[in-house]
């Protein structure tokens, strides 16, 4: 993006209503440019949401982090120089760079990292902070040649290095990977002297552009895949099965297969992440199982599932793979060596996301790789994303659910299903925070959260959150469903409700109007209902409990909720905390 | 109007706020509200990207107006599309 577009995107009109995503540029540098490409690539990534972007005082990158009201903003993007840590290791100082300074310089950089560290936790508790670390080269204050790294040199690295990995252990912390920055933008072109000198501002356009992508990456991350359909011929293996056999598919270096292989064992660590893992294959199924329980495989068949090996069309075989997961094609990402194939399932299933698997190109075979990471990466694994793993081996989720009536009574009466609420309020981890973001079908009224906002709505008087977790006789289920909103008096007012598909038909959102009445002791539940494109489910249970479906917010009295509340059977259990 | 005027008036237009690619072709620093130091450096940039020249900042001083910037402009050898 050149610096005149970025412009041009900061000034379009924002949609009406739209709130600004106020963040804060934490920089020792004058701002400039970036300031520019982070407004512009946020507002991009955020459906040209406004983005108001802060900044602090020059030369003061500390200071400006401590001095910060964090509940001022959405999220922050801290930006670290060499400079910052000692003004000596930029070219804006005439400190000295004599030999004997040199000791000096690591003692004071040493005490910068421990107070920026202590800003960054700090500011971090309360919003989603970004950190790029020193990007350009320390000036040229080490005696050696500039080819050789010496012991103060990597004095200087070490320490930064000890400082980032506590920070990359914080919550909401999340630290810029040097790595994908060097890819973006190659080391030796980043230095702008001439700004650097003159207006204070150190980086050339081009590498504030991607800095600034990278870092609006981080504060507003694209939420995660859910799901990822894959071929098998030539993609999840090298070869033909129909042609050359269950023997003749490879997928390893001796057979000129290694990305194959290689493929394999990125979708497995998908799957083992919580990722939904499924074959659309055009195959004779029975050669298929045979193939997929070849010894060697670098992905278990049981993570794969369903497996669609059929002769009809691919888009067939993909809808009855979303069928069975029930989650949208967008959710989803369909890899096949045939650009036909691709082609067919997205005219068949627009919005779901195509990726062509290079048989023939290694390079490109890796950036596949690298752009699977890229849909399907997340923060943290947490316990429901293993869970969500383990069922497709025991399928909890494919139990048949008798749709109602009294063989839907009969069926949760014996499943022994247990509900456990948690009032935890901040919650432990994310779980809340991505069920809310990701969950279409039970959302009362479809409200994404930035980080920010979420930690602010959990903060503000009244608040309440309620995490509910289900577990019956065919298994758990995990933390599936949220509910936020804060008390008013005799009034619940209810913001925020979803619930994962996997946990329909088990009656658990009776369950929990149930707890609002009888724990919070309130004669009326108010929910913010909002029909939405994908809310038919909640728009079905609201209809069911009112007696109409209903057009908007909700007011569930304790008498109507009583005379129209079927029959539960869960085990409840609540967990309180002081 | 010529190709660099255009161009130069959408530079205009990015950096100085409530300046219409219309209404640059007369904006002068000493009219223009917008248009402080910080805005110079920013035209200083945009222009550089855009026509893929390094301006002198010794000029910097008399670029005071669209007019200005267009004769600095038409004076630099060949300015790149």
């Amino acid at each position: 993006m050149k610096l005149l577009e970025a412009l041009e995107i900061t000034r379009k009109p924002a949609p009406e209503g739209a709130a600004p995503f106020r963040v804060f540029l934490g920089c020792g540098f004058t701002p400039l440019d970036l300031e520019t490409y982070l407004k512009a690539r946020l507002r991009t990534r955020m459906g040209m949401r406004p983005a108001r972007v802060a900044t602090g005082l020059f030369g003061d990158l500390c200071g400006s982090l401590e001095r910060l009201a964090a509940a001022d903003f959405d999220a922050a993007a801290v930006v670290v120089e060499w400079s910052d840590l000692d003004a000596r290791l930029g070219y804006r100082a005439l400190g000295g760079w004599r030999p004997d300074a040199v000791a000096d310089v690591l003692k004071t950089s040493a005490a910068s990292l421990n107070r920026l560290g202590a800003a960054l936790k700090r500011l971090a508790a309360q919003v989603p902070v970004a950190v790029a670390l020193p990007s350009l080269r320390p000036a040229p204050i080490f005696w050696t040649t500039p080819a050789q790294a010496g012991a103060f040199e990597w004095d200087l690295e070490a320490a930064l290095l000890d400082a980032v990995r506590s920070w990359s252990r914080l919550p909401r912390l999340r630290v810029l990977s040097r790595a994908e920055l060097d890819r973006v933008s190659p080391g030796g072109d980043r230095h702008d002297a001439k700004s650097d000198l003159n207006s204070g501002f150190p980086y050339r356009g081009a590498h504030a552009s991607r800095l600034a992508e990278l870092l609006a990456g981080l504060i507003s991350p694209k939420p995660a895949k859910k799901g990822l359909i894959s071929d098998l011929d030539d993609t999840l293996w090298l070869g033909i099965l129909g042609e050359t056999g269950v023997a003749g598919v490879h997928w390893d270096l001796e057979n000129k297969a290694q990305v194959h292989g290689l493929y394999q064992q990125a979708l497995s660590a998908l799957a083992e992440s919580g990722v939904l893992v499924a074959v659309a294959s055009k195959n004779d199924p029975a050669l298929v199982e045979q193939a997929l329980s070849r010894t060697g495989l670098a992905i278990a068949r049981s993570s794969l599932f369903p497996v669609e090996a059929n002769w009809g069309p691919k888009s067939e075989s993909v809808r009855k793979i979303l069928a069975s997961w029930n989650i949208g094609a967008g959710d989803v990402v369909f890899v096949d060596d045939s650009p036909m194939e691709l082609a067919e399932v997205e005219r068949a299933h627009p919005g779901i996301e195509t990726i062509l698997f290079p048989k023939s190109d290694p390079a490109a075979a890796i950036t596949l790789l690298w752009t699977l990471r890229e849909r399907f990466g997340k923060e943290a694994i947490l316990e429901e994303d293993k869970l969500r793993s383990q069922s497709l081996r025991t399928p909890v989720e494919q139990v048949e659910v008798p749709g109602h009536g009294a063989a839907l009574d009969e069926f949760l009466a014996s499943a022994a299903g247990a509900i456990t609420i948690d009032a935890a309020n901040p919650p432990p981890d994310t779980r809340a925070f991505e069920l809310v973001n990701k969950t279409n079908q039970f959302n009362i009224n479809g409200r994404r959260f930035t980080e920010g906002e979420w930690n602010a709505m959990l903060q503000s008087p009244g608040a309440f959150l309620l995490t509910v977790s289900y577990q019956d006789r065919f298994g758990p289920l995990g933390r599936i469903a949220v509910l936020a909103g804060a008390r008013e008096g005799s009034v619940c007012k209810v913001h925020t409700w979803v619930m994962s598909c996997r946990a329909f038909s088990r009656r658990i959102e009776h369950q929990c109007l149930a707890y609002l009445f009888d724990t919070l002791e309130v004669d009326r539940v108010d929910c913010d209902f909002r029909p939405t494109e994908r809310n038919g489910p909640s728009a079905d249970f609201f209809a069911a409990i009112c007696g109409s479906r209903p057009e908007g917010p909700v007011s569930v009295s304790r008498q109507d909720f009583r005379d129209r509340c079927p029959a539960v059977y869960h085990k409840l259990e609540v967990l309180t905390h002081a | 109007m010529p190709d660099l005027d255009i161009r130069l008036a959408r530079c205009f237009a990015a950096v100085l706020p409530g300046v219409s690619e219309e209404e640059a072709s007369a904006a002068r620093r000493d009219q223009v509200d917008a248009w402080d130091s910080l805005a110079t450096v920013t035209l200083v940039r945009v222009v550089e990207e855009e026509f893929g020249i390094t301006v002198d900042l010794f000029e910097l001083e008399n670029l005071d107006s669209f007019a200005a910037w267009r004769e600095y402009l038409s004076s630099q050898a060949a300015p790149a599309e």
